[in-house]
């Protein structure tokens, strides 16, 4: 019995300790959204994807997305103009150019590569290792904090992305 | 701090510029962060701790409860020795083995004998024949690096010595590659001289991998200023300044060559009480190389040599020794480390080792003989596999020893940062190895064995604060316990065996303020006594606590920066009410008392950079309600509690610069 109190005490505790809330040093998304302007740079989409608005869709990040929104919407790519948009769902996914898959729908990564099979986007994951299930650039935090990148070339060249060789030689392996 | 300064410069740079014109930009973006601004309680969660698993990982997300301490923590406090830095850690307090050698407690249990593994650069301090370290004014506190602490087993990873805990010390000389630290301290007892220390430690670099370290460290401290009065009142009562001096020699070299590493070191401790010299003397050699074969594998073969003339004790007055034995260990290993993936490493080693000892008094002391021998073999291994979700880490170690027989110790561990949140799920099996004398005096002892349940939760409420909270569940079977055997006419036979049970459940709070110019902290740590047959341990009528520990402390410890080179720091430590046998009845049965709560309260004004950078200059006053707590001894052994310090003066200055490469 003075087990079992001790015990329910001891998790009594334990949840409310962690039901305070606060702010912790945290994922910075203005990285994440320089590398994904950038990526506009460096890979080239197929002629019929160069007209109208070149369109980033964010799953699942309300943080990035904002980012997104206020840093890289309004600027180029090539002669397009970048357009910001939300992604509620993988049904929201047509008429895109670039996907960023958060970390929490990474479960949906599978849905996304073969909804947009062969259409001429970029999938971006920002969990690390997801270019194995055809992710085209999967992002990779390294041991001293640093974004890098890991990419399928074979996933590139499927949507018909052409990627540079400057981007494919400072990718990161994935093993 | 750097590399967020140069994120946010080339992120200005790279909008601004709007157009990226070769690989070259895009090469720098790969400096970028993936993290925000680290504050100063950020970085230190993001250092990572190597003790608690081969593979170093964050404090919040390496699997045991730990606690870790530098040398800026050292230097603000003003601490005198490393009792005064590990007593400010929850769940450790000390207390008195027999002729007043200062031994260490973990959540309530007696943890000197074999239960705390005490690495000094690498070496394993415990002494052979009892696995006991002695803490008393022992450690150059002021070369300390950094000491990380883990409060719970060890022994997956360390084997027998590391049942209950592990502390890790680095010398800043073994980790440094061009640096000089030299230090004085005296501190003043009312009626005088506490304690001298001085401790110098250089590191130098020769060509591009080449590097020399040495340390030096001479103490002396008397233990008590106070009167004693031993417990069967068989002596008159004296006071304990002309008779608890503590002298402390230690030499401490190293070199570095690319993976090489190479340490030796040399150690003298001698402490005093009434009746006794004790001393410890002991030598250690350890030799090894990582070979990095490819960046997935690496293979690190060592060896360790230790030679040690432990518990040596003298009678103070005439020629005549109680006590004397040499004692030696020759251990030899090699592990492989192998990254199998991003996410999953895997380490598998194995040991072997030789202990000898020789009785330099009684040439049938081992079964006997003059001298005895032990082998033991190992094996260990251990996975991690970093989820998205969560880190496991798994593993085991079996140990096959030549007495005591085998004792095998997995654990399993579930960690994960998620945000502000992390959390700790531990389970561990672990053991304590016998000693050689344990061996020696025992009939057929089997090793000790404990199983370790902890949850640890915390949450980070601002980028400078931290609330963590731990519990904890301690369940030890075939406990090795000292007793005396009556043989009559007043002869006792000393021996060592197994008692059934023993445990303790409890748990810890922390919570860290820490910003720039000042900081806070205060943890509380709570134990409960499990159950027992350990009579030597028990308090009559009162079973939730142990002999001499205290089941409640609070600490806290707060600094501020007053101007840049001038600083405040208090610790308070607050001890509940302790039980001690102090006194006998008219049967002469050592008779228990309550002793007092009691609170240490300490304060340090620290000044840095006077007259030159890197020299500091701390005047610190300890115990400033003149308190004298007792030190009790930790079970009923015939020691009356060890009367406590008065109030001490403490001068320290400290000298750090770096050396020119």
């Amino acid at each position: 019995m003075l087990q079992k109190n001790f015990l329910r005490v001891s998790f009594t505790l334990l949840l409310l300790s962690a039901s305070l809330m606060g702010n912790a040093q945290t994922t910075n998304y203005k990285t994440y959204s320089v590398f994904l302007y950038s990526f506009t740079k460096y890979i080239e989409w197929p002629n019929e994807a160069r007209n109208g608005e070149f369109v980033i869709a964010v799953l699942g990040n309300q943080k990035l997305l904002q980012e997104m929104q206020t840093a890289v919407a309004g600027r180029k790519a090539g002669a397009q103009t970048i357009k910001i948009v939300e992604s509620k769902s993988v049904d929201d996914l047509d008429q895109v150019h670039m996907v960023f898959i958060s970390d929490m729908k990474s479960g949906s990564t599978d849905d996304v590569v073969t909804r947009l099979k062969g259409k001429p986007v970029l999938v971006v994951t920002e969990r690390d290792g997801l270019v194995k299930k055809g992710a085209g650039v999967s992002f990779v935090i390294a041991e001293d904090n640093t974004l890098k990148f890991q990419v399928n070339e074979q996933a590139l060249n499927d949507h018909r992305l052409k990627a540079s060789s400057a981007i494919l030689s400072l990718a990161v392996k994935a093993i | 701090m750097k590399y967020f300064l140069t994120s946010l410069l080339l992120i200005a740079a790279f909008f601004a510029q709007g157009q990226v014109q070769d690989s070259t930009d895009l090469a720098e973006l790969l400096q970028l962060s993936a993290l925000t601004d680290a504050s100063e309680l950020q970085k230190r969660l993001n250092e990572k701790v190597g003790a608690a698993s081969k593979k170093a990982m964050a404090s919040r997300e390496t699997p045991s409860i730990v606690s870790v301490i530098s040398a800026e923590d050292i230097l603000r406090t003003g601490a005198r020795d490393l009792i005064d830095v590990l007593r400010l850690i929850p769940g450790i307090d000390f207390a008195a083995d027999v002729s007043f050698i200062t031994g260490i407690s973990l959540r309530g249990a007696w943890a000197m004998e074999g239960k705390t593994l005490i690495l000094l650069d690498g070496h394993e301090l415990n002494e052979l024949m009892y696995q006991n370290v002695a803490f008393f004014n022992r450690f150059p506190v002021d070369l300390i690096h950094r000491i990380e602490i883990i409060r719970g087993p060890g022994s997956a990873i360390y084997g027998g010595t590391a049942e209950y805990g592990v502390i890790n010390i680095i010398t800043k000389a073994a980790v440094d590659d061009n640096s000089l630290t030299a230090s004085a301290s005296v501190g003043m007892l009312p009626d005088a001289v506490g304690r001298t220390n001085a401790q110098l430690a250089f590191a130098k670099s020769f060509g591009k991998n080449a590097v020399v370290d040495a340390s030096l460290f001479r103490g002396r401290a008397v233990l008590s200023d106070q009167e004693y009065q031993d417990l069967y009142k068989e002596f008159e009562p004296v006071n304990l300044t002309d008779h608890t001096q503590t002298d402390t020699y230690l030499a401490n070299v190293g070199l570095r060559i690319n993976n090489f590493q190479l340490r030796g070191m040399l150690e003298d401790y001698q402490a005093t009480d009434p009746l006794l010299i004790t001393s410890f003397r002991s030598a250690f050699v350890t030799a090894k190389n990582d070979f990095k074969i490819n960046t997935k594998f690496s293979l690190t073969p060592f060896i360790t040599y230790t030679r040690q003339r432990p518990w040596r004790q003298d009678y103070r007055e005439g020629d005549d020794q109680y006590f004397d034995n040499i004692a030696s260990r020759i251990k030899a290993g090699l592990y492989g480390s192998y990254d199998i993936s991003r996410r999953v490493n895997l380490i598998v080693g194995t040991e072997s080792l030789r202990d000898d000892a020789e009785s330099l008094i009684d040439p049938e002391y081992f079964y006997g003989e003059e001298s005895v021998t032990f082998k033991m073999y190992s094996f260990y291994s251990q996975a991690l596999i970093k989820h998205p979700f969560v880190n496991i880490t798994g593993g085991f170690r079996l140990d096959k020893h030549n007495a005591f027989g085998a004792a095998f110790v997995p654990r399993l561990a579930l960690t994960k940062r998620f945000g502000n949140f992390h959390f700790k799920t531990l389970a561990s099996a672990s053991y304590r190895a016998p000693g050689i004398d344990n061996i020696n005096l025992s009939e057929n002892i089997k090793p000790e064995r404990s199983t370790v349940f902890e949850l640890e939760a915390g949450y980070q409420l601002t980028r400078d604060m931290l609330l963590s909270m731990n519990t904890f569940i301690i369940n030890t079977r075939d406990i090795i316990v000292f007793y005396n055997v009556d043989l009559g006419a007043g002869d006792y036979e000393q021996l060592y065996g197994n008692s059934a049970r023993f445990g303790t459940r409890g748990l810890e709070v922390s919570y860290t303020f820490r910003k720039n110019r000042w900081n806070f902290e205060t943890n509380y740590s709570y134990y409960q006594a499990g159950k027992s047959t350990v009579d030597r341990y028990a308090i009559p009528g009162n079973p939730r606590a142990y002999v001499a520990f205290p089941q409640h402390k609070v600490v806290a410890i707060g600094g501020f920066d007053l101007t840049k080179k001038f600083s405040l720091n208090m610790t308070v430590n607050h001890f509940s009410e302790r039980y001690a046998y102090t006194t006998i009845d008219e049967d002469e049965a050592p008779m228990m008392e309550r002793l007092r709560p009691y609170t240490l309260i300490n304060a340090n004004l620290l000044y840095r950079d006077l007259l030159t950078k890197g020299f500091s200059v701390s005047l610190a006053g300890f115990d400033l309600l003149n308190e004298k707590p007792v030190t009790p001894q930790a079970y009923n052994g015939d020691f009356a509690p060890v009367p406590g310090r008065s109030r001490e003066v403490n001068l320290k200055v400290v000298y750090t610069i770096p050396l020119p490469k």
